[in-house]
């Protein structure tokens, strides 16, 4: 399975890694893929628009994350913040931390992307503390209103040009965020599959099933326990695989693998 | 081997119908299902697969493991809208989920699970009940749904309960089922049998909205509409002194009391039709002409006498009718809607047209042919003359046949009066659009005539010679094409009777 869920704050290359090599980076030349999923069709689209705020919500597991740390021009580098309620400002623009010499500055997150003029993700906005989110949406307001006032030097600092932000969020329905945020990211794609390229790495035969579980609501099955499954099976069984992987559902699961398998 | 409840493990049972793959796009966005649960019996479970719905048992016993098998398989092979079927009017809608029934079970079966669990104890009382009543058509379609389940024999011995005779024959229609479902498994495969792919490559549907697997349940469904309707193909049976006065064919028989109506000669001789007989008729799309031209004769209102009125005009019937009927009453002719086949295997003139008119005065005249599906509504069926006037302007035929069933069912539609004739003259060769003679359609036009008592002939000539004779309440006789008598000796072993 590949890496879904690169270290925090971590620049990418934007050659793609071993693990991140199946998914196809979008710089806006390329054709339409013809069995790309709408979801992730709808997203190349708006990257390649040149839109550079944009919410991804749905269910967990489709690779949301991933994709805004890779897909699009992630050239300049991408940046990745995952909100707690417990987070600070320090996370997303920096503070002070103590060196030998007393305290010196470290940038955060956002910070860092705009300055090298890249790509700013900001995971589980929903869950974001009222101080973290005032200045996330400073941060991410459009360029000619974004504005933040260097504590060290007293330098106005605004973002380079290229910086793009992504945010997702598990969340269903997009109400059930602030106006101000969603009026700074009007642009808002429901994923509810996984991308081909995430799937690639499952058998074939489980592919499909991982693709149609993804988006099942409470009883979703996300394509992380398809690949422990897979990875199971080969080495004990169907019976014992779905057993340790399902639990209580394992019946259930075979059942229908039976039926849709029968000839 | 049946878990006792004490043993049961604490599982979540509800089936997974999202994991199904279906070939006709059906459920092929990601998205929830709604699982409700319900009783292990007869008729509580269902699946509705675009709706997302499945209710299902979830309770840890075998039974409800198959019947929750048994959803999971609807949720696989099963139509999403079955109207469109019933719309082709092959097989009538208790015979296509009976056969239905009977095919999902079949692959259940073959995909490993136990289908002798199938049985909730109803089937003793059902099998009692229906032969009490003396139901034999649903007792053929009960058959269907049991067939090859744990219910059968319980079923059987409720019926023979009340109907020793129908056991045997009953049993006899399960053997046939299943080896028509174990024919098609093993020539055709099972990825045939339950295949969801849409039968759009073929030329029988041109919507797009017929999955190819349940072809096979509807041949086996008007199967089955024919072994439970047995009157109308129990021809060679007749004593000649049943016929009716036109020489048609639907007339019931006499049996001894208890025995099955179905003969087993006559079972012997049925066979189901198979997926590459099916066919696709066009829309059919009627058009009035402008009937500018006034045939002599009208209506066919005429005068004759009466023994009430007002206008004493036959005062010399006074001495010379008995009944003394010195009125008049004024009667309207016979009528009748005369459908002509206009493709390019017949003709059609003006002269054609008035001969007819001339026959029946008031009747109604149409002729149909098309070689297209016609789904933009180009006309196929033209009206040519009624209520006493015609047209002058006979279409161009447009090759094909197309919509012969349709164009029937409109022509049976049109009768004013239940004892108008019905005159369709054809050559038989009815077929769909871009479609060579299928015997299913043929069969299906065959029973319409039956049931409607509908009279063939082969050229406008002797339809007219036909009306004429009706006219003069001449015993007529029914003139099958021999296309209609090869296919109906193909399909049900009989001769169609004269």
């Amino acid at each position: 399975m590949p890496d879904l869920t690169p270290d925090t704050s971590k620049q990418l290359s934007a050659r793609p890694s071993r693990s991140n090599r199946n998914w196809m980076l979008v710089t806006g030349t390329e054709p339409r893929q013809p069995n790309l999923p709408q979801c992730w069709q709808d997203f190349n689209d708006v990257l390649s628009a040149g839109i550079d705020r944009v919410i991804l919500y749905g269910p967990p597991g489709t690779g949301k994350t991933y994709a805004g740390l890779n897909l699009g021009d992630t050239d300049s580098g991408s940046w990745r913040l995952v909100c707690t309620e417990d987070m600070t400002n320090f996370d997303v623009t920096g503070g002070y931390m103590p060196d030998k010499d007393g305290f010196k500055w470290s940038d955060g997150a956002a910070l860092k992307a705009w300055r090298a003029g890249g790509r700013l993700v900001v995971d589980e906005i929903d869950k974001a503390g009222g101080d973290v989110f005032a200045t996330l949406l400073a941060m991410t307001d459009t360029v000619d209103s974004a504005r933040w006032e260097n504590p060290t030097n007293g330098k106005i600092e605004v973002p380079r040009d290229g910086f793009t932000a992504i945010m997702t969020t598990n969340i269903e329905s997009m109400e059930e965020l602030p106006a101000a945020l969603k009026d700074r990211f009007p642009c808002a794609i429901r994923i509810n599959e996984p991308h081909p390229n995430a799937l690639a790495g499952l058998p074939r035969d489980l592919r499909e099933y991982a693709r149609k579980m993804a988006d099942a609501g409470n009883r979703r099955i996300s394509l992380r326990q398809f690949y422990d499954y897979s990875k199971l099976r080969e080495s004990h069984g169907d019976e014992r695989a779905a057993n340790l992987i399902f639990g209580d559902r394992s019946e259930s699961f075979l059942d229908a693998m039976k039926v849709d398998t029968a000839w | 081997m049946v878990t006792a409840p004490r043993d049961m493990q604490q599982k979540d049972l509800r089936p997974l119908p999202e994991l199904i793959r279906r070939q006709d796009g059906a459920n092929d966005e990601p998205g929830k299902w709604r699982i409700d649960t319900c009783v292990a019996e007869r008729g509580a479970p269902r699946t509705a697969v675009l709706h997302r719905h499945m209710v299902a048992p979830v309770q840890d016993y075998e039974l409800d493991r198959v019947i929750r098998a048994h959803e999971m398989m609807h949720a696989k092979v099963s139509p999403g809208d079955r109207q469109p079927w019933i719309d082709r009017g092959i097989a009538t809608g208790r015979a296509l989920v009976c056969a239905e029934e009977a095919r999902v079970n079949f692959l259940i079966e073959k995909a490993g699970f136990d289908t002798n669990f199938l049985k909730d104890g109803t089937e003793l009382s059902a099998g009692e009940r229906i032969a009490e009543r003396g139901d034999w058509a649903e007792a053929v379609y009960f058959m269907a749904c049991v067939s090859g389940t744990g219910g059968m024999n319980r079923y059987l011995t409720g019926i023979r309960r009340h109907k020793r005779a129908w056991g045997p024959r009953l049993r006899q229609i399960h053997q046939l089922v299943q080896k028509e479902l174990q024919r098609i498994w093993r020539e055709e495969g099972g990825d045939e049998l339950g295949s969801t792919r849409i039968a759009t490559d073929s030329s029988v549907d041109p919507a797009g909205e017929l999955i190819t697997g349940f072809f096979h349940t509807e041949a086996i469904a008007e199967y089955l509409d024919r072994l439970a309707d047995p009157q109308n193909s129990e021809d060679e049976d007749k004593e000649p002194e049943d016929s009716d006065p036109r020489g048609g064919d639907v007339v019931g028989t006499t049996r001894p009391s208890g025995e099955p109506p179905l003969s087993k000669r006559s079972l012997d001789g049925q066979r189901p039709l198979r997926r590459s007989e099916a066919g696709s008729w066009a829309q059919l799309n009627v058009k009035h002409q402008n009937l500018t031209r006034h045939v002599p004769g009208g209506l066919g209102k005429r005068r004759i006498a009466s023994n009430s009125g007002r206008n004493p005009r036959r005062t010399t019937r006074m001495i010379t009718d008995p009944h003394k009927r010195i009125f008049d009453r004024k009667i309207s002719g016979d009528g009748g809607v005369v459908l002509i086949d206009h493709s390019g295997s017949m003709d059609l003139s003006e002269k054609d047209v008035l001969e007819i008119m001339e026959a029946a005065p008031g009747c109604t005249v149409a002729c149909y042919c098309t070689h297209k599906w016609d789904r933009n509504g180009r006309p196929n069926l033209w009206v040519l003359g009624a209520g006493g006037r015609m047209t002058t302007t006979i279409p161009r035929s447009r090759g094909g046949n197309g919509v012969d069933h349709p164009a029937l069912v409109w022509a049976i539609e049109q009768k004013q009066r239940r004892n108008e004739p019905v005159i369709w003259v054809t050559d038989g060769g009815v077929m769909g659009p871009g479609q060579s003679y299928k015997h299913q359609l043929a069969m299906q036009c065959i029973k319409t005539v039956q049931r409607s008592d509908v009279l063939i002939r082969n050229s406008v000539k002797n339809a007219v010679e036909l009306l004429a004779d009706l006219a003069r309440r001449k015993q007529v006789k029914q003139r099958w094409p021999s296309n209609f008598r090869i296919t109906y000796w193909r399909v049900t072993g009989k001769r169609l009777a004269a």
